[in-house]
């Protein structure tokens, strides 16, 4: 009975995930569009060769990677959260509702418009350095900076997503007993201590679960926004996974290395979405499959 | 169209071009697109039009005609439409927000009724044509004309593998329509120049009609009213002028730099120094324009102009609106092509007193000019190729085709272009201007399928005709060729690669110009180049440039 | 600490508000300041809705609104039904067959599908130009099922055993007990589903031929992306809006019809929903 609720939404996955994934079958093809899945030629695992060939250009890519996404799941996990927990403490509703609805507007933009607005407001021509060279102070070096990009990227993600990302915090917030804390206040706890002994364990699986999605999707960080900017900075600083393979496979029309290199970073996020789930059980949290039914 | 300003805003202009998806092929068995085939396509003759007589005649070097005003009264080429009805479907690119759709679409209505069928288009954003293409050509359901040009995201042409292959199977050998004197029945394709018709010829036949441009190619633009208000000599006689023109025109305390990026100054100073456009072929080696001296010595100055201060401080970021800069005189110099002069009279806010005119490169030591570069992309900016069919629809598609190049001063280009007069446009000092409908309601995009050749024509400013004239008068006959270009050559390698070979040059220029990397980072930029793709490509243009006994 | 905490939220909602003025400002500026001021303007001298008004009689703008909002709000009730359906069937753990369906639903989270193979697809179930096309591929998104199922997992198992001795089945235990108490969670899905059908403009380019079908988003898109190309061939363009404003303006149109909707996601997120129910 229950299973039968299952069925309209497993129907869509498999016939619009699974079926058009098993064209991933394109990862072992020389793929032309033209000629279709069916007579595309078979070239093994030559498609694989990018990320094992050990280019160097690959681990600069790879280093990079990980250094962006360890600082976006630093920043990005971090300040939603407290600024869910900030806006939570405001007393009045009207102002609440202001505040979120300001902070989560960027959202809406396209990373063409927030690369274009930091651009024209932070780079050399714009107002800011503008009025520091009229006044013969020294300008302030960010867009364009290779030394910066890494942080500057993670700015924009944060400029861009963190009232998005502090909604579903809002939510779970919301699902707290405010009972614990007239009882725990009764007890003559301090806000520090309630913040450390109800606030963050009622949010605690929401965490946990949002952590390992993201690390289900670790090898991708921003692509549309590292790709607009990386004429600026140039590729050491700024190649990621994502660009790499769009600058070494896709600008050649080169649909199977593509379709490889999601494989492999599908496997990849299998593993630590695994492995994280595995840690969290550890940890006594439910985690992203349950351990056992009760 | 969009590929060589883009290009030109990082760097590196010429390396990345070359004909927009020159031919491809796996080089099996069955690839039928080599160049002995291809040098053997009997191309159309050509019929330069009669229809309407410029104001200042264009030669056969490739100085386009030009025209103080549109012909008034125009000049009505047909008496009825091509077709009898039925309609047309085609796969259109543009690079305009996307026009209203046909029942809120008065121009479109129009255009059905005098093409006489009703014209059902597809029309894709011009950055995301790369992937709408991929999937089209994957379904067998195609429209009658399809337009292959692939752009990524940004303005970079894609190399699709294959596409003569695809063209082979699915679209049709115009050849014994067009080839020789067979395009007589067409007189309006018969008046594009066969340098246009040259960029359409794959797998030993023509498969496509060509939106045809000046062969002129990119000029250096630059702010002749600034440069007056400055006081600055416009005309440099040598490099160490130029330089000096550059600190003098440069204030950046009122936010104004000589040029807007430093690929404006790779390409000039290439030029000064004599440097190679695309390729040099002495009649033995052949050489790539950034394994030359020249390319070593123009960077090394740019890297020291960079240094200097001269070039827009944002000039590296993606997108850059270096039109807008230009136009704001945020700086003074813009490398940019021929047909943005009339766009820069129209958008610019300094008023009348507003004067642009081009830069010619003098030789790098001085005593007289140096020669300038053709267009690296042919004569061409794209073509359209037409999906298999019979004798009879064919024939139908290029009468419409004939139809939809009207030259420059027939009524059919001024509605084709302009639509209809009071509604979509009204003339001003001799020249049509937009309405705020006509602006939205002609972009359908049916320019790229065909056109008539390019004409030097700036509404309602004669004067700005004539600079643009007289300009390309002075430089078209020294202007060099790339020899890739200029002898139709094909390479498998180049096509694949070119996006990036040219990303390579980009970014390692990029990377020096910037400060991030020291000068001495070229040699292994170029050895880079060669190990990826670029000895190759030598090889294979070379084998063919000996077949052919170029000297 | 009370001063501080405002000063922290102020500053943060100055960092979004000025560049959001700077938007707003720069749609209503003439030419003349766009290009004066580098193209981002924060503080017009003179007003004009010039960019509006070209925006709304070119008849592509109004007409793309109102396509987005069929598919946002068909989308969204399909995907909110869907959603639940899927999640509530997999919270009961121990469930028939609940792990390999489970396992499925993640599965689709890590893999997904080339471009492609997505179009063949579609294409061959005959959705093309089709608004469906659109919208059933992105019924389903795993996330949020995901998301979805852990929330009504929290949900105490004595309230369910309670219903269940009750004599209440599997289906008066979703409406009765575990969507009640989903209220905020369940507006925030909804949201997230919204936004994505709001926002999606690639499924739209590849599956919608006939451009008078096109959302708003891809229509926004080819004023944005075009940017630098746009007036290259549109000579004498001279005398209409500037780009930079009818961009700012087109991007303004799109945003508005999310932010109203907003509010009603909002009122959900008071706190006690649970609470009050268990004591019920």
């Amino acid at each position: 009975m229950l299973l039968l609720a299952t069925v309209p939404g497993l129907a869509v996955l498999l016939t619009f995930h699974y079926l058009p994934l098993l064209g991933n079958v394109i990862a072992f093809q020389d793929f032309q569009p033209y000629l279709g899945i069916l007579h595309s030629p078979w070239n093994g695992w030559t498609n694989f060769e990018v990320l094992t060939s050990g280019d160097p250009q690959f681990v600069t890519a790879l280093g990079n990677t990980l250094v962006i996404m360890l600082l976006q799941i630093g920043v990005v996990f971090t300040v939603p959260i407290a600024l869910a927990l900030l806006l939570d403490s405001l007393v009045t509703e009207r102002w609440k509702r202001i505040v979120q609805t300001v902070l989560y507007l960027p959202h809406f933009l396209s990373w063409v418009i927030v690369v274009s607005i930091f651009n024209e407001l932070l780079g050399g021509s714009g107002p800011l350095n503008t009025f520091l060279r009229r006044h013969d102070l020294a300008t302030f070096d960010i867009v364009g900076n290779a030394a910066v990009f890494q942080e500057l990227v993670t700015g924009q993600v944060l400029w861009k997503e963190a009232g998005w990302a502090m909604i579903l915090f809002l939510a779970a917030l919301s699902r707290i007993d405010p009972e614990l804390y007239e009882a725990s206040s009764v007890d003559g706890a301090g806000k520090a201590r309630q913040l450390w002994h109800i606030t963050l364990p009622g949010l605690r699986s929401v965490i946990v679960l949002l952590l390992i999605l993201r690390l289900g999707d670790a090898l991708t960080v921003g692509f549309e926004q590292i790709l607009l900017q990386q004429q600026a900075v140039g590729v050491d600083a700024s190649e990621v996974l994502d660009t790499y393979v769009y600058n070494h496979g896709v600008v050649m029309g080169d649909w199977g290395v593509s379709a490889a290199v999601g494989l492999v970073k599908g496997l990849v996020g299998v593993v630590l979405v695994l492995g994280a789930n595995k840690l969290a059980h550890a940890f006594g949290e439910p985690g992203l499959y349950q351990r056992s039914p009760r | 169209m969009l590929t060589r300003r883009t290009l030109l805003r990082g760097a590196a202009a010429a390396a990345v071009s070359g004909p927009l998806l020159a031919a491809c092929g796996d080089g099996g068995a069955d690839n039928q697109n080599t160049t002995e085939r291809n040098q053997g396509v009997r191309l159309p003759a050509y019929a330069p039009s009669t229809v309407v007589k410029p104001d200042l005649p264009g030669n056969a070097d490739g100085l386009l005609d030009a025209f103080l005003s549109y012909p008034d009264p125009p000049v009505q080429q047909f008496t009825g439409p091509p077709l009898t009805g039925g309609t047309v479907s085609a796969f259109v690119l543009t690079g305009s927000p996307v026009p209203p759709p046909k029942e809120n679409n008065p121009f479109w209505q129009e255009l059905d009724k005098r093409l006489g069928t009703e014209l059902k288009l597809t029309i894709t954003p011009s950055a995301e044509m790369a992937a709408k293409f991929s999937t089209l050509i994957t379904g067998d359901d195609l429209p009658d004309l399809i337009v292959p040009a692939l752009f990524l995201p940004n303005g970079v042409p894609a190399g699709i593998g294959n596409l003569p292959q695809w063209m082979a199977t699915k679209c049709t050998d115009l050849t014994e329509y067009l080839g020789g004197d067979a395009v007589k029945e067409y007189p309006n394709l018969a008046a594009i120049s066969t340098a246009a018709w040259k960029q359409c010829v794959y797998n030993g036949g023509i498969y496509g009609v060509p939106v045809p441009r000046g062969v002129a190619g990119t000029l250096m633009f630059r702010r002749d009213d600034i440069v007056q208000k400055v006081g600055a000599d416009p005309d440099p006689k040598s490099f160490a002028e130029f330089r000096d023109f550059c600190r003098k025109v440069t204030d950046a305390k009122a936010n104004r730099w000589a040029i807007v990026n430093a690929g404006g100054l790779m390409f000039l100073v290439q030029q000064m120094l004599g440097g190679p456009n695309g390729w040099r072929w002495d009649g033995a080696k052949l050489t790539h324009q950034v394994e030359s001296e020249e390319f070593r010595k123009a960077l090394s100055d740019v890297v020291a102009m960079y240094k200097e201060g001269v070039v827009h401080p944002d000039s590296f970021a993606g997108n850059a609106p270096t039109k807008r800069w230009f136009n704001a005189g945020e700086a003074v110099l813009t490398a940019d092509r021929y047909t943005a002069w009339p766009q820069y009279y129209a958008e610019n806010v300094a008023g009348p007193a507003f004067k642009i005119s081009g830069m010619r490169p003098p030789k790098y030591d001085g005593g007289g000019w140096a020669p300038t570069w053709q267009s690296s992309a042919g004569a061409t900016n794209n073509f359209t190729v037409f999906k298999k069919a019979d004798k009879g629809r064919v024939k139908e598609l290029l009468t419409l085709c004939n139809y939809l190049a009207a030259p420059f001063g027939t009524a059919e280009f001024l509605f084709r272009r302009y639509g209809v007069a009071g509604t979509h446009y009204t003339m001003q000092n001799g020249g049509p201007v937009y309405t705020q409908a006509g602006v939205t309601q002609t972009a359908l995009g049916v320019r790229y399928i065909v056109d008539a050749p390019d004409a030097i024509f700036i509404p309602g400013n004669p004067e700005a005709t004539k600079t643009s004239y007289e300009y390309q008068k002075a430089v078209i006959g020294t202007s060099v060729p790339d020899p890739v270009i200029a002898n139709g050559l094909f390479s498998d390698e180049w096509s694949r690669k070119q996006p990036v070979l040219g990303g390579i040059v980009n970014n390692g220029q990029n990377d020096i110009i910037a400060g991030r990397q020291p000068l001495t980072y070229l040699d292994e930029m170029i050895k880079n180049w060669r190990s990826q793709g670029g000895d190759k490509v030598r090889q294979e243009f070379t084998e063919q440039l000996q077949k052919l006994g170029v000297k | 600490m009370k001063a501080l905490k405002a000063l922290l939220l102020t500053l943060c909602c100055a960092l979004v508000v000025v560049p959001f003025v700077g938007i707003v400002a720069t749609s209503l500026s003439t030419r003349e300041q766009i290009v004066r001021e580098g193209g981002f303007v924060i503080i017009p001298d003179q007003i004009t809705f010039a960019a509006y008004e070209a925006l709304f009689t070119g008849g592509v703008v109004p007409r793309a609104v109102g396509v987005s909002v069929f598919i946002t709000a068909v989308g969204t009730a399909l995907s909110l039904t869907t959603t639940t359906l899927l999640a509530y069937g997999l919270s009961r753990p121990g469930s028939l067959g609940h792990r390999p369906v489970l396992t499925l639903v993640v599965g689709a989270l890590l893999f997904t599908p080339g471009i492609i193979p997505g179009y063949l697809t579609v294409s061959t179930l005959g959705l093309l130009d089709s608004y469906w096309a659109v919208i059933l591929p992105a019924v389903v998104s795993a996330f949020n099922v995901v998301i979805l199922r852990a929330f009504f997992m929290e949900i105490p198992a004595e309230l369910v055993e309670s219903a269940r001795i009750d004599g209440a089945g599997d289906w008066q235990i979703l409406t009765r007990i575990v969507l009640p108490l989903s209220k905020a969670v369940l507006s925030v899905i909804g949201l997230f589903y919204a936004v994505g059908y709001w926002n999606a403009f690639f499924t739209a380019l590849l599956y919608l031929n006939d451009a008078a079908k096109w959302p708003v988003q891809l229509v926004l898109r080819t004023y944005v992306v075009n940017q630098q190309q746009l007036g290259v061939d549109q000579v004498g363009a001279g005398s209409l809006p500037p780009q930079e404003a009818l961009q700012m303006a087109i991007l303004v149109i799109s945003i508005v019809p999310i932010l109203l909707v907003y509010p009603f996601v909002q009122r959900h997120f008071t706190k006690g929903v649970l609470v009050g129910a268990v004591k019920g």
